[in-house]
């Protein structure tokens, strides 16, 4: 059962096309990943979808409501946390829990909540003294004081240390045992790997692929990556006449060879070592990842 | 552009209202009731002469609604013909006018008795001042002050809501089930409370220490602070609709609070400001409710009436809060 609808959706700023023509609908009890770079349109595309922008044009249904028509049944039942967490400072995270509650038909006890986002000893501090961690575990807290039946994240990890992180992919794993759905975008692949049931990678406003994320990888690279750092080597030109070698990238920091047999292409490595054109030293080699997907769709790295 | 029309709408309105309701409570020329108990036309000379030369406008009607708009300043002189003799009343405050005016007929009886051997005096003049209720300087101002001190709790408070906004907290507020408007009506509810603690502060800390007395009841005091504010909480939301940071809605404020706060007569009463001024007096809300809580609280003689005060607050709140309704901005 589709909890989310969205159809040909398009958001505009003047000359600018944030969000133009996007369509994917989003399962019961799935977690769905939108994944971009920076400024592809993935907080208009969740904002949009909430009701908390305009949009210009397309259709959005959410649990079956239109945003823009009854924007209250939809707040009643989804818990969002925006990028941009902004609270009353001076107001402590057990009051500021309690009031967002009071806002919900239904909602879940504080401690739970602060429990669950590692701030039960920060309880009583004033909002306007977290450091932005903090500041960011209130806002997936707040996210789930209604007891709502979809969560839309917005970036929830960025700008977390890897223990946060880590505890954050917990609590989202925990939202899909308990049957709700998750909406969140990131520019993280590893978030994507680890989280996503379906992710839709989006560039430039439009979506250019959309599956699960095993297959996407699937169909769109069957190869290994080999990455040399770039100070390593003498001659790049040389590389692309490596034995099995489809493809060479060459970047600021690196040079990565899509190969589809990886030994052949090592042994190509080897000599060129023993020629004095390069170094193995700092080689490494990788499974595709939704990184490679997106550079081989764009032409460009995620992370830039 | 829109700032202007914010101040200048409301404005023209009252502007309208105020010369309909101010009624000829102007100065000069002066305005002259005359009550006629008996006939005495060497009086009507004089004053048909003096009306002539354009000094005074001349009202024909009986003596209790002369005495009733003496007091209320919407008289200068009040003229009465008696069977023994003419009797002047003016404010004790404005006597001098009153003098000359006797001083004139009294001159024209010696000129006639003098020239005309035949005709008979008998008409004595006299001079009375009306008894008006003494009021102090402090009986004056304090509740002026409580009117101003509405006045800056609702202008001046709308500025947390632009901070909330400026701040982005409305922003997450949004996108939770909570109505817009309770916001909003959390924020006037908790102003007027303030405003009722305001009023009992002033009026007790007036009383303790300047033996203030409150003539009214207590119960239409608090309805007009109740309706005062109510009107400046919905005038400061629709100054800062438009304001995106807290300093620009405060310019806006101040802009029109500090005009308000000298020319509405809290201060001084508008007597004392020069004429040319003065009509500004009567364009301000905060003139009017000054007048009604000065009428109120402690008795002082309303300046427009509290007909007027009620009417002219009335279309500020109305015309505000229409202008907020339809401009107010969320983000």
């Amino acid at each position: 059962m589709n909890v989310i609808v969205v159809e040909e959706l398009r958001k505009w700023y003047g000359e600018v096309r944030a969000v133009d023509g996007i369509s994917f609908t989003v399962e019961g009890g799935e977690v769905f990943g939108l994944l971009g770079p920076n400024g592809a349109g993935k907080t208009t595309t969740v904002e949009t979808v909430i009701g908390l922008l305009r949009r210009d044009g397309g259709r959005v249904e959410v649990l079956g409501i239109d945003p823009l028509v009854d924007p209250f049944s939809v707040r009643s039942r989804i818990g969002v946390q925006l990028q941009v967490a902004q609270f009353f400072p001076r107001l402590t995270v057990s009051e500021t829990l309690r009031l967002f509650g009071s806002f919900y038909p239904k909602r879940r006890p504080e401690k739970e909540i602060l429990n669950l986002v590692g701030l039960t000893e920060k309880a009583h501090a004033l909002v306007e003294k977290l450091s932005g961690g903090q500041l960011k575990r209130l806002s997936v807290g707040l996210a789930l004081v209604g007891e709502v039946e979809i969560a839309f994240f917005d970036e929830p990890t960025s700008g977390l240390d890897p223990q946060s992180r880590r505890n954050l992919w917990d609590i989202i794993l925990t939202l899909k045992e308990r049957g709700k759905t998750v909406f969140l975008t990131t520019h993280y692949l590893d978030e994507a790997e680890r989280l996503c049931d379906r992710v839709a990678i989006i560039d430039r406003g439009t979506i250019i692929a959309l599956g699960k994320p095993r297959e996407l990888i699937a169909e769109y690279f069957r190869e290994k990556a080999v990455e040399i750092p770039f100070a390593e080597i003498q001659n790049p030109a040389l590389l692309s006449s490596l034995p099995a070698v489809t493809k060479v990238r060459t970047d600021r920091e690196m040079v990565t060879l899509y190969t589809h047999n990886l030994a052949q292409t090592f042994a190509g490595l080897g000599q060129l070592e023993e020629e004095g054109q390069l170094s193995l030293h700092n080689i490494v080699v990788r499974e595709a990842t939704l990184e490679d997907v997106f550079l081989k769709l764009t032409g460009r790295r995620i992370r830039d | 552009m829109s700032i202007f029309w914010f101040l200048a709408f409301p404005v023209l309105f009252v502007f309208l209202f105020g010369i309909i309701f101010g009624g000829v409570g102007r100065d000069s020329p002066l305005v002259v009731s005359v009550i006629r108990d008996k006939d005495i036309p060497d009086v009507d000379e004089l004053l048909f002469f003096l009306k002539e030369k354009g000094n005074l406008t001349l009202v024909e009607e009986n003596l209790s609604s002369a005495m009733t708009a003496l007091r209320q300043g919407k008289r200068s002189i009040v003229v009465h013909y008696t069977p023994s003799g003419i009797v002047f009343y003016a404010h004790p405050q404005r006597m001098e006018r009153v003098y000359m005016l006797a001083g004139y007929l009294q001159s024209a009886f010696w000129q006639k008795d003098f020239f005309c051997p035949e005709w008979v005096p008998g008409i004595s003049v006299e001079v009375r001042a009306i008894e008006v209720p003494q009021f102090r300087q402090i009986d004056y101002f304090l509740p002026g002050v409580l009117a101003m001190a509405v006045m800056q709790l609702g202008l001046f408070g709308s500025l947390d809501f632009v901070s909330l906004r400026e701040r982005k907290i409305i922003r997450q507020l949004q996108v939770t089930p909570l109505r817009k408007e309770w916001l909003l009506w959390s924020e006037i509810v908790v102003r007027l409370v303030i405003a009722f603690v305001q009023t009992a502060v002033i009026v007790t800390s007036g009383w303790l220490f300047f033996k203030v007395q409150v003539s009214g009841s207590p119960l239409t005091l608090f309805a007009w602070i109740l309706f005062g504010a109510c009107t400046f909480v919905s005038l400061g939301y629709c100054l800062v609709s438009f304001a995106r940071t807290v300093e620009s809605g405060q310019g806006v404020i101040q802009m029109v609070q500090f005009p308000m706060m000298f020319l509405s007569g809290i201060f001084f009463p508008p007597e004392m400001m020069p004429e040319s001024i003065r009509f500004i007096t009567r364009l301000l809300p905060l003139s009017y409710f000054g007048d009604a809580l000065r009428s109120t609280m402690v008795g002082i003689p309303t300046q427009f009436g509290l007909m007027s005060d009620f009417l002219v607050l009335f279309l500020w709140l109305l015309g505000t809060f229409f202008l907020a309704f339809r401009f107010f901005r969320w983000e």
